[in-house]
């Protein structure tokens, strides 16, 4: 086990350049490279938490348009010059609640919405969609990068502590 | 051919699963038990360290944008990234 009794540092071979913060420069890049390893992995956490946030809206969303597509589906009636969809009073219901702007009209009874506003409401959510998609699609690049530069920092990392490194053990030093 | 949605969810699905795996791989490493640590407490005394080495800012910064460029750099190099047909992706996926 790697302790502080135990520890045993061997002379690091250090360049002659001292930092302002009394710190050598070669210590100073190793400090950094397991600053960056932790400042990956926060940003593997949040980029997780974005792309779980991405997806399930886009499962609410795709639930929406394929509703709305079910909607238009409807057969469609022409009253006064303009076409309307003949939908039940439930649909009618939720439509007047989810798009207040939507034309929808009640008739003897019977419940209609205009077809070609069902049909922007519909292009509208495709493309709110298609830029998820997008997003969605550069995180999971972005995920994939901050992956193999995670290893690549936690190969840094081993290295150091093969070596029994001074900066590490400063760093561990009051762990225990 | 167009992607449909469906598809598009999968891979996002797909990325989260991976990272899901990366997660429990990197919680695994032998490091942190030869640390005797977990990576979060480990990360948390990495910060107290680094804040009580009062390096001056444009200092820290300045090595830490050139080593975060190098993890990047041998992280593409890994994978291959530098076909031709993936050079576009450098400047995509600059994190």
């Amino acid at each position: 086990m790697y302790s502080i009794q135990n520890f045993s540092p061997k002379v690091q071979i250090v360049k002659a350049i001292t930092m302002p913060g009394g710190i050598s420069e070669t210590a100073l890049e190793e400090t950094v490279g397991i600053a960056v390893l932790a400042d990956l992995n926060e940003q593997l956490e949040s980029l997780a938490q974005t792309m779980q946030e991405n997806l399930s809206a886009r499962q609410e969303l795709q639930g929406e348009v394929t509703e709305l597509q079910l909607i238009d589906a409807h057969e469609s009636t022409d009253i006064n010059g303009t076409t309307y969809i003949e939908i039940s009073e439930e649909e009618y219901a939720e439509l007047q609640s989810l798009y207040p702007d939507l034309t929808l009209k009640e008739e003897n009874g019977v419940y209609y919405v205009s077809q070609s506003g069902l049909e922007t409401v519909i292009m509208a959510k495709q493309e709110e969609l298609a830029s998820l998609n997008s997003t969605g699609e550069l995180v999971s690049l972005q995920i994939q990068s901050l992956v193999d530069q995670r290893k690549q920092a936690v190969t840094l990392l081993s290295n150091l502590l093969a070596s029994r490194n001074e900066t590490l053990m400063n760093i561990i030093g009051n762990i225990k | 051919m167009k992607e449909s949605p469906n598809q598009k969810r999968d891979s996002a699905e797909e990325a989260l699963l991976l990272l899901e795996r990366e997660n429990e791989e990197f919680k695994r490493h032998w490091v942190w038990r030869e640390l005797n640590s977990t990576p979060e407490a480990f990360f948390n005394k990495v910060k107290q360290h680094v804040q009580s080495l009062n390096i001056p800012k444009e200092e820290w910064d300045n090595i830490y944008h050139k080593t975060k460029e190098a993890h990047r750099i041998r992280a593409l190099e890994k994978r291959s990234f530098f076909k031709p047909a993936n050079l576009k992706l450098l400047g995509a996926i600059r994190v």
